[in-house]
């Protein structure tokens, strides 16, 4: 019988810190899934192997306890999506504030920014799109956590890339800004920079890639060559651009650019980034309905 | 010359020899060229397969092959054509020089030429269901559109083979067994070395076969320089092997310049010189930080890349850029240097001197590194000649072929400075030639500082009279220099205009990746990693 | 020195005083459970921030700077960030095993937690077993990674998952054998019981040779246990991409970002309870002074100071060595380490029995 703190037997109190890591891994799951968002793609769901489909089966059998499991789950998620609705309906975040003018990005004056317009014409749509358009504290604060931990994904295929490793070395730093944990896994990942020519051999691969990232993800299109073809325009196996594969955020041009371009990108990134809606807009869960999963015959 | 054309016509009387240009043409048909290549190879001792060039001569469709001899580093070109374009037939050279697998598959990827012999004929750079044929003359472009599916059939191979009464027939393969435990490792992965993909048979954590599928950054290069002229094309070198952007760019100055009869100032020269060893410094210091990244050490690449910026900073100010610089231009270069350039140099040199002891201290002689490395991914001499491994890779087999010394361009006969070798041929050694060889870069900076400050700061920086037009006489145009990787070759043939008929750059990475799965096997995956970082190949060269 | 059992004992009084005692454990309970969920998110933020920066000094740069002063809301943002991405869930995974893997790697390092010694009556579970039971209870997260590899269905999880559990297991050993060392010096398996024994001295000291030795072998065993430093195959970036974490996004991978970090403060805060006397200040036997000086400085503080200064050994270790291969390893492991650790028993064994230690 051994006492401790408060007098309480120790067991008892091994028995509560087991609960309690129980409890935060439920706790923040909870939290995960309430507020963010879910999209689904054939493969999204596929293992991840660099962008190429795998090879043959990994595993050999299922457990029978999934379809049990499964079904709980479904069961308190159903609940808890109904729920969440009804919660921020009842006034959490209805203040009605004005859209700030000015997106600012800590030691960049908004003049800096070249390419005012875009963003103020953003904030300008968010403005007019009616009365429940609103950017209240928490999606500030969903903001301002995003733009500020944006971690890329590996994926380097040409020049572009040591100029991208140059900016993570001593000199440029991009770990000032939090960006150094580049993630090669694209499940962990928030932006691929696309560094280098994409070309059609490629190309497969990087829809996969960006298709297994877990949203919010974003795109920036690094050098000429992913922003149009850039000097290989003219090949015959080279992709004029990388969105006619993915959607992109934000362009950058040079060949290759410069390190102080690629912060200017980010910077870039990070203000759109801040301007977004995250509750009812990023945050959109969709449905699994109408994509048929159609189960591989082993090969 | 005249001996080579009269031992020549001895073994194969209905060959052809023209000894007009820089170097012998023997032309031969494929009927004879199996027997003449063996004879090159055993009895003239030509025993180093430096290039196959494919070649659509509009009415016919052939191969250029490049041989070399080790002893005497003489060249010869071989043409060997055949005039059926349905079905284009030529007999393979891999049993005599192994490095001919990966090349005549890019042939056979571009023109369509079927190897007898070759045992695993299959595309090289383009999908697996590509049309066609890129590089022929009558290539349509639009046979081939973006294609988002993935590719199939990627096991699927088939040799060619010739019976007693000449009769070819196909035979189907298969790259993997289907119980094999297939590995994907790439395209995406977190190495500089970019877009590779290795599919590696494992049996638990041993590898059994490696197959190196390359062409993700393929973006036809040669094609684009046929309809070129040369100074458009000069932007191209720089970004195959964009670690030795300047060397590339360089080299096919030298060719250029060398077809057109034109004499480069000495100060342009000794400037283009110095460049070459500044890039070839920053090459070997990312190859530093690459393969000690690879292996776990991430601190040493910060600090080899804090060396970097040194030279960045000097490119940037001379060139206006840091990386592609397009510094070198056909007569020279293109701007004189500011004043503070042999300062500047002198600094990084003593920096990275200084610095070198620093990198030693901290990885080589660890006791983790060193049983990492040693005896992993031994490469024999032999195998290094047979796969026409040049460079840092080759010199660590023990075998001389530092161009620089072979065969001296530029001004590098004036310089004092030594080839380094080891006699090993493990990773180890790879590693220690290229730090090795970072003192020889800085030992040649340093002379050629005290020249270019002896000759004077200011002075002629390019040829006072460089045509408009650049038509290069008719002919084949050749100069190999040795870049950070190896031995970099440019060909041009020409027929009298201002464009090309063909370019084509023999990068030295394509040879490496010929050794992957030579050396990778029986080995585990973490050496697999290892093994390549201390081949150190740059994949947008091997693509191009 | 500061006695926080006075203000548990005060604290219970006044509970029982006025509700059931059924009533009163739940409230302590439910105190106790707040605490440690506040000091185990704590302590990982503060882990995360901590490497960054160690990291971004010995690389000769900075590290985060710019969210908040010195970067210091950093890890905030990064946490907001994790919360908020999208869980995937894969087609062909083991989903029962594929979700339980995280649940079974944070309660191994939640129970873990709450054994280590905090400070002075602030000791939650102390059981006369107590140093056995950490050993026992640190093995479960060995099933969490190997059901995380497996369940994924890819072929770099598993293959990072089977190097983990080999590693895991032959390492838990010699971390055994070390404990076990101390164990024998100490003569208890209590945790209050060693750190009271270290009174008139850290065990580092006391023991001198074989204590010295068992602390080496511990220090790289834990590093092995941990898939951190030279040890880190598990999860080697560039040979397997994610490791056997790959397939999990969002909070489900940030768990286990969390608990390797917790793993290490948990490792650095066992080590120093066996070497280095847990909360209990530095006394040197004769200077009343120099002690009573030691002894103002509270106990939270000498616990937290030790285990920080511990952990950045591990991580100037990790920031300088290449990562060693698995045959290598587990030849170190199973061919080295091992004999030496129970050769180093039993010469601990020796001294203690003839009482050739300082303070016999």
């Amino acid at each position: 019988m051994d006492f401790s703190i408060f007098g309480v037997q120790s067991t008892t109190l091994a028995i509560t810190a087991a609960l309690t890591g129980v409890l935060l891994v439920v706790g923040a799951l909870v939290i995960a899934w309430l507020i963010g968002p879910r999209s689904y793609t054939e493969k999204k769901g596929e293992p991840f192997e660099c962008g190429i489909p795998t090879r043959g089966d990994s595993m050999a059998q299922y457990h029978v306890g999934y379809y049990l499991f499964a079904i709980l789950f479904l069961m308190f998620d159903v609940e808890t999506v109904f729920l969440f609705p009804w919660a921020f309906r009842s006034g959490l975040c209805l203040e009605e504030r004005s859209v700030e003018m000015e997106v600012k990005i800590k030691s960049m004056k908004h003049e800096d920014f070249k390419d005012n317009e875009y963003i103020d014409n953003l904030v300008e749509q968010l403005r007019a799109g009616g009365t429940n358009i609103i950017v209240g504290k928490l999606d500030q604060l969903m903001n301002w956590g995003v733009s500020n931990s944006l971690w890329p994904l590996c994926f380097g295929t040409s020049c572009c890339a040591i100029e991208f490793m140059c900016l993570g070395a001593a000199r440029y730093d991009m770990a000032r800004y939090g960006f150094e944990v580049a993630r090669n896994s694209p499940r962990q990942a928030d932006y691929i920079m696309c560094q280098g020519t994409i070309n059609y051999r490629m190309a497969p691969a990087l829809k996969r890639l960006y298709e297994q990232m877990a949203e919010p993800k974003y795109v920036i299109a690094c050098g000429s060559c992913t922003v149009s073809g850039g000097p290989f325009k003219n090949s015959y196996c080279v992709v004029k651009g990388v969105d006619e594969i993915i959607p992109v955020d934000v362009y950058l041009p040079g060949c290759p650019p410069r390190p102080e371009a690629f912060f200017y990108a980010l910077m870039q990134l990070q203000r759109k980034i801040k301007v977004q809606k995250y509750f009812g807009g990023v945050n959109r869960k969709e449905k699994l309905e109408g994509l048929k999963y159609v189960k591989e015959e082993t090969k | 010359m005249a001996e080579i054309q009269d031992k020549i016509t001895q073994l194969c009387p209905q060959a052809q020899v023209d000894t007009t240009g820089e170097f012998p043409l023997v032309t031969v048909d494929d009927a004879q060229w199996h027997d003449l290549a063996r004879a090159l190879k055993n009895q003239l001792h030509y025993d180093v397969l430096s290039a196959v060039v494919g070649m659509d001569w509009t009415d016919a469709l052939g191969c250029v092959y490049y041989l070399t001899n080790t002893s005497t580093h003489e060249l010869l070109h071989v043409k060997v054509a055949t005039t059926d374009r349905e079905q284009p037939r030529l007999h393979s050279v891999v049993d005599l020089w192994p490095v001919a697998n990966f090349q005549e598959r890019e042939v056979y990827d571009f023109y369509g030429i079927v190897f007898i012999g070759h045992p695993d004929m299959r595309r090289m750079f383009l999908r697996t269901d590509w049309v066609g044929y890129p590089l022929r003359k009558d290539y349509d472009p639009a046979s081939n559109p973006l294609r988002l599916e993935d590719e199939t059939n990627e096991d699927y191979t088939c040799r060619w083979v010739e019976d007693e009464n000449g009769k070819v027939t196909k035979v189907d393969g298969k790259v993997f067994e289907d119980d094999e435990y297939v590995i994907n490792v790439g395209p995406q992965h977190p190495s500089t070395h970019g877009v590779m993909r290795y599919r590696a048979s494992l049996d638990g954590e041993i590898i059994k076969k490696v197959d190196v599928v390359s062409g993700y950054i393929h973006r036809g290069i040669e094609k684009m320089c046929e309809s070129l002229t040369y100074p458009q094309m000069l932007l191209y070198t720089e970004r195959m092997d964009y670690m030795a952007a300047h060397i590339n760019r360089h080299c096919m100055c030298l060719c250029v310049e060398k077809a057109l009869g034109l004499e480069v100032p000495r100060r342009a020269e000794l400037i283009r010189l110095m460049m070459d060893e500044l890039m070839r410094l920053s090459s070997h210091l990312l190859s530093y930080g690459c393969l000690t990244m690879d292996q776990g050490a991430t601190t040493a690449f910060f600090y080899g890349f804090r060396e970097r910026e040194l030279i960045y900073d000097i490119f940037d100010r001379t060139c206006g850029a840091r990386m592609s610089m397009s510094y070198s231009t056909i007569g020279g270069v293109v701007a004189d240097v500011h004043e503070d350039f042999i300062k500047d140099v002198r600094h990084a040199c003593d920096v990275i001197e200084k610095n070198l002891a620093e990198y030693h201290k901290l990885f080589t002689g660890n006791v983790i590194a060193v049983n990492r490395m040693t005896g992993v991914g031994i490469l024999s001499k032999q195998d290094a000649i047979d796969y026409a491994i040049t460079g840092p890779s080759g010199r660590a087999s023990g075998w001389h072929c530092d161009v620089r010394k072979t065969n001296p361009y530029s001004l590098y006969n004036e310089f004092d400075f030594d080839e380094v070798t080891y006699e090993n041929g493990d990773s180890m050694d790879r590693y220690m030639v290229r730090m090795k060889e970072m003192e020889q870069c800085i030992k040649i900076l340093r002379q050629a500082c005290d020249k270019l400050e002896a000759e004077g700061i200011q002075g002629e920086y390019i040829a006072p009279k460089v045509p408009k037009m650049m038509k290069l006489p008719a002919g084949h145009w050749y100069q190999q220099v040795e870049a950070s990787r190896g031995a970099f070759g440019v060909y041009i043939e020409s027929d009298g205009n201002t464009k090309p008929v063909r370019v084509h750059f023999q990068s030295p990475c394509f040879n490496l990746i010929g050794v992957v799965d030579l050396t990778c096997k029986d080995n585990m995956i973490a050496d697999l990693i290892t093994i390549t970082a201390s081949l150190d190949f740059v994949i947008p060269d091997i693509d191009r | 020195m500061f006695d926080f059992g006075i203000v548990t004992r005060w604290l219970d009084e006044l509970l029982n005083s006025v509700m059931p005692g059924w009533l009163t454990t739940t409230i302590e309970c439910v105190l106790v459970a707040v605490g440690l969920l506040v000091a185990y998110s704590l302590i990982a933020m503060f882990y995360i921030f901590y490497e960054r920066k160690v990291c971004g000094w010995i690389q000769c740069r900075l590290g985060p700077m710019r969210v908040g002063k010195w970067g210091l809301l950093q890890v905030f943002a990064d946490v907001i960030k994790i919360l908020q991405k999208e869980l995937i869930s894969l087609w062909h995974t083991d989903k029962f095993l594929f979700k339980l893997a995280p649940y079974l790697v944070l309660i191994a390092s939640m129970l873990t937690f709450a054994c280590l010694p905090w400070g002075k009556g602030l000791q939650i579970v102390d059981m006369n077993i107590g140093v056995f039971f950490i050993v026992a209870v640190s093995s479960i997260g060995v099933l969490g990674i190997l059901l995380a590899g497996w369940a994924s269905n890819s072929k770099y999880t598993l293959i990072g998952a089977m190097r983990s559990g080999a590693q895991m297991i032959s390492y838990e050993l010699s971390c055994g054998i070390s404990i076990l060392t101390i164990v024998c010096l100490a003569g208890t398996m209590s945790i209050t019981g060693i750190v009271e024994a270290q009174e008139d001295g850290w065990f580092l000291f006391k023991g001198h040779l074989p204590a010295i030795l068992a602390f080496i072998i511990y220090m790289i065993a834990a590093n092995a246990e941990n898939n951190r430093g030279p040890f880190d195959l598990p999860e080697a970036e560039h040979e397997l991409t994610a490791g056997y974490h790959t397939e999990y996004s969002g909070i489900h991978f940030g768990f286990f970002y969390l608990a390797e970090y917790l793993n290490l403060f948990i490792v650095s805060g066992i080590a120093t309870l066996l070497f280095l006397g847990g909360w209990m200040p530095l006394h040197i036997p004769g200077w009343e002074g120099f002690n009573a000086v030691m002894n103002w400085i509270p106990s939270v503080v000498w616990f937290l100071g030790k285990a920080f200064f511990i952990t950045f050994i591990f991580f100037w270790i990790r920031w300088s060595f290449p990562r060693v291969r698995i045959d290598q390893m587990l030849a170190l492991e199973w061919r080295y380490l091992m004999p030496i650790g129970l050769v180093n028993l039993v010469v601990m064994a020796i001294i203690v029995t003839q009482g050739w230690y300082f303070g016999a």
